[in-house]
């Protein structure tokens, strides 16, 4: 294509015959030192705390610290080509962030400039990053679900839209997997997804991006990156940009999911940030107010009230913890501010349980009341049942003779174990998670060996999609109704059970390579 | 201090020892009635001859160097030259060994004495050097928008093209010339870059 040049002249010459010249007014200062992410400026008098700030080669910072005599500044970018000496000039404006429809399925950094080379972005909203959060007369209490397909989870720590649950865990045990399979489970439900990442390796970061995109929930999504090689400014203003970007979706009466990737690289950078600033470090060398970091960043996540539109930002947070030290600063802190935490375990997750929570700890403190009504009938007592069942693992290791009731017991634990495991990337429906529930806690399995157990699921659930889709529609009729599968002649009940014994009359087992 | 890029000093100890000796040195020149000359003097004395010999500075803060001999040559380089009362600061600043300050001294007592006489020190910065109408015109304008006396502080920076920068404490009014082509190049690429991208076809030429 060709570009007519007379037109743009004309363009250009229309704009400078409507230029006005007027004087511009500016409060300014001057760089004292620079390094590490940080700045400190003489002058600017008037600024106010988190103001923004402009270095002469356009890089914005914020004040962070004022002091007697000087103005202590994040850079929030390339503070190399920042030199002592120059003039600093206060914007008169907070930080924010472009927001809209056009950041969905881009991946940005956090101050909203694009990382993927699709161009620029076409947004003529924006919005301020640190906002308070809604107060309590704008609130609704959380009784929405949102299904993340794991079915450990949506079963036993099931999660309301506006509620905040933890993924903790040791390295490499599947906590990104668990936040990206719920990411990958919004589609289609009209949930936009931001999928923050605060100091991970640029590469895990791409890979994130291209499971997204491979299962087309970059539609819905946007990816804010901080990488690690990012100044930790950039690092610590990440999940607040992020959540903005969400609120915008929030205050529309949309459905938001905000994963943080994770806050304890976003602690760290505050760390380094309050130590350059020189403000007293406090336990593990955390300034006193990391604690108010993040529940500042949480408490943002929100049910909103069905007068104010009813939309809500659940936020998945993760947080990383040293060979399972739970009780470490930070971790404590993030958990006594979110509403539950899923617990990932190393052992289990070596043990092939996958996704490796571990039950007995994981929790959810909104759970039930935003738990689909057959799935909690369903799954009410798999928690205790699973509990009872380790205790009994752990008795029945002796070696001791047990009762036909113990060891039926303990069969069936075993099964329940085995139907759990999920591979990554492959959520379930709540209709199939419901159906395949109730058939491992009503004993339907009982007869499948054990090794049996994950192709009996995929079999069981290929049958009903081909053959009894009637089944199928009466479970998702009844799937709201309080007493789904509460008595056995409930119609949802007698239909699946149905399904069961016909499914099972002509299932054979033992055909599992047990090398598979 | 010297090869720092700005005039002000990061250390703040040095800075309050700056406003407390600046307050005796203003005291004491009131009352001799010779504030001014002082001023005028501890200003010539770091520009025009501590600049240009950063020896002599040396050899003043130097402790090895004895009292007497710094003494002596204070008083032969500035006797009969100086204000008296300056020659008598300088040399208690050597006495205390404070001579190292003598720069946070000086901008301390230019702040006290323009808060003493209702002055405001003004920093305007133009591309070619003022005639006196200029500055002139422009003071009587500054002391007529400020409401109060001006200390005019003018500085040469051919980069600006035109028009003047006046700066008032934190505040800066940029006329310039350089200030208004760069805000016009913004203007211009962000409105011409925003239509071309919201009307593709108007720009597109017929092949």
């Amino acid at each position: 294509m060709k570009f007519n040049a007379d037109e743009i002249a004309s363009v250009i010459q229309a704009e400078v015959e409507q230029y006005e010249s007027h004087i511009d007014v500016r409060e300014v200062g001057t760089v004292l030192e620079v390094g590490d992410g940080i700045a400190r400026v003489h002058g600017l008098s008037g600024v106010m705390a988190t103001e923004m700030v402009e270095f002469p080669n356009g890089v914005r910072g914020l004040a962070f610290n004022l002091e007697e005599n000087s103005v202590g500044v994040i850079i929030l970018g390339d503070y190399l080509g920042i030199e002592e000496g120059q003039e600093v000039k206060a914007l008169g404006k907070l930080l924010s962030v472009p927001v809209g429809d056009a950041v969905i399925g881009r991946v940005l950094d956090p101050l909203g400039n694009p990382l993927d080379g699709k161009g620029p972005l076409n947004s003529t909203e924006s919005r301020v990053v640190e906002v308070m959060a809604p107060g309590v007369a704008e609130r609704e209490p959380v009784t929405q679900p949102l299904q993340t397909g794991i079915k450990a989870i949506d079963a036993m720590t099931p999660i309301g839209r506006g509620q905040r649950e933890l993924i903790i865990g040791d390295r490499k045990t599947g906590k990104t997997a668990v936040a990206l399979d719920a990411i990958i489970n919004q589609k289609g439900s009209g949930v936009k997804c931001f999928y923050v990442a605060v100091g991970q390796k640029d590469s895990s970061v791409a890979g994130v991006v291209q499971v997204l995109e491979e299962a087309g929930a970059m539609e819905y999504t946007t990816v804010i990156v901080s990488g690690a090689s990012s100044p930790a400014p950039l690092q610590y203003v990440a999940p607040y940009a992020g959540t903005s970007m969400a609120e915008h979706f929030m205050w529309k009466g949309e459905h938001a999911l905000v994963v943080y990737d994770d806050l304890s690289k976003q602690a760290q950078a505050y760390r380094q940030l309050s130590l350059l600033m020189r403000r007293p470090p406090g336990r593990e060398a955390y300034p006193g107010d990391v604690f108010y970091c993040h529940s500042r960043l949480l408490e943002r996540s929100v049910k909103l009230s069905s007068e104010l539109g009813g939309g809500s930002i659940t936020s998945l947070p993760i947080i990383e913890t040293l060979e399972g030290e739970v009780s470490a600063y930070i971790p404590t802190n993030v958990i006594s501010i979110t509403d539950g935490q899923i617990y990932l375990q190393p052992d289990l997750f070596f043990a092939g349980i996958r996704p490796a929570m571990n039950v007995g700890i994981s929790v959810s403190r909104v759970g039930g009341a935003a738990q689909v009504k057959a799935m909690k009938n369903v799954a009410g007592g798999l928690r205790l049942d699973l509990a009872a069942f380790r205790e009994l693992e752990a008795f029945a290791q002796l070696g001791t003779d047990l009762d036909a009731a113990t060891q039926s017991q303990l069969d069936r634990g075993y099964r329940m174990v085995e139907l759990l495991k999920q591979p990554q990337y492959r959520p379930l429906g709540v209709v199939e998670q419901i159906m395949v529930i109730y058939a491992g806690t009503k004993g339907h399995l009982d007869k499948v060996p054990i090794n049996d157990v994950l192709r009996w699921e995929t079999e069981f659930l290929e049958y009903i999609r081909d053959r009894r889709s009637d089944v199928w529609q009466i479970v998702d009729e009844n799937k709201d109704k309080g007493d789904a599968f509460k008595s056995p002649d409930n119609p949802a009940t007698q239909a699946v059970v149905a399904a069961l014994n016909e499914f099972n009359s002509q299932f054979k087992s033992g055909d599992t390579d047990a090398t598979a | 201090m010297a090869e720092t890029k700005h005039d002000t000093v990061f250390d703040t100890g040095q800075q309050y020892l700056g406003s407390v000796y600046a307050k005796a040195l203003i005291a004491a020149s009131e009352k001799a009635g010779e504030t001014d000359a002082v001023l005028e003097g501890l200003q010539s004395l770091v520009d025009d001859v501590l600049e240009q010999a950063p020896g002599l500075e040396s050899t003043l803060v130097s402790p090895r160097v004895p009292l007497e001999a710094k003494e002596n040559m204070l008083q032969s380089a500035l006797g009969g030259r100086a204000a008296p009362t300056l020659l008598t600061f300088l040399k208690v600043l050597c006495r205390r060994g404070r001579f190292d300050s003598l720069r946070a001294i000086l901008r301390a007592t230019r702040k006290q004495y323009n808060e003493l006489r209702n002055r405001k020190e003004v920093h305007v910065t133009s591309a070619d050097p003022l005639t006196a109408e200029n500055l002139e015109a422009t003071a009587n304008r500054l002391r007529q928008a400020l409401g109060c006396d001006v200390d005019l502080q003018v500085k040469i920076v051919p980069d600006l093209i035109g028009g003047l920068v006046i700066r008032v404490g934190d505040t800066v009014y940029d006329g310039s010339l350089a200030n208004r082509l760069k805000t016009l190049r913004n203007d211009l690429l962000a409105t011409s870059s925003q239509q071309i991208r919201s009307e593709l076809d108007r720009f597109a030429a017929a092949e």
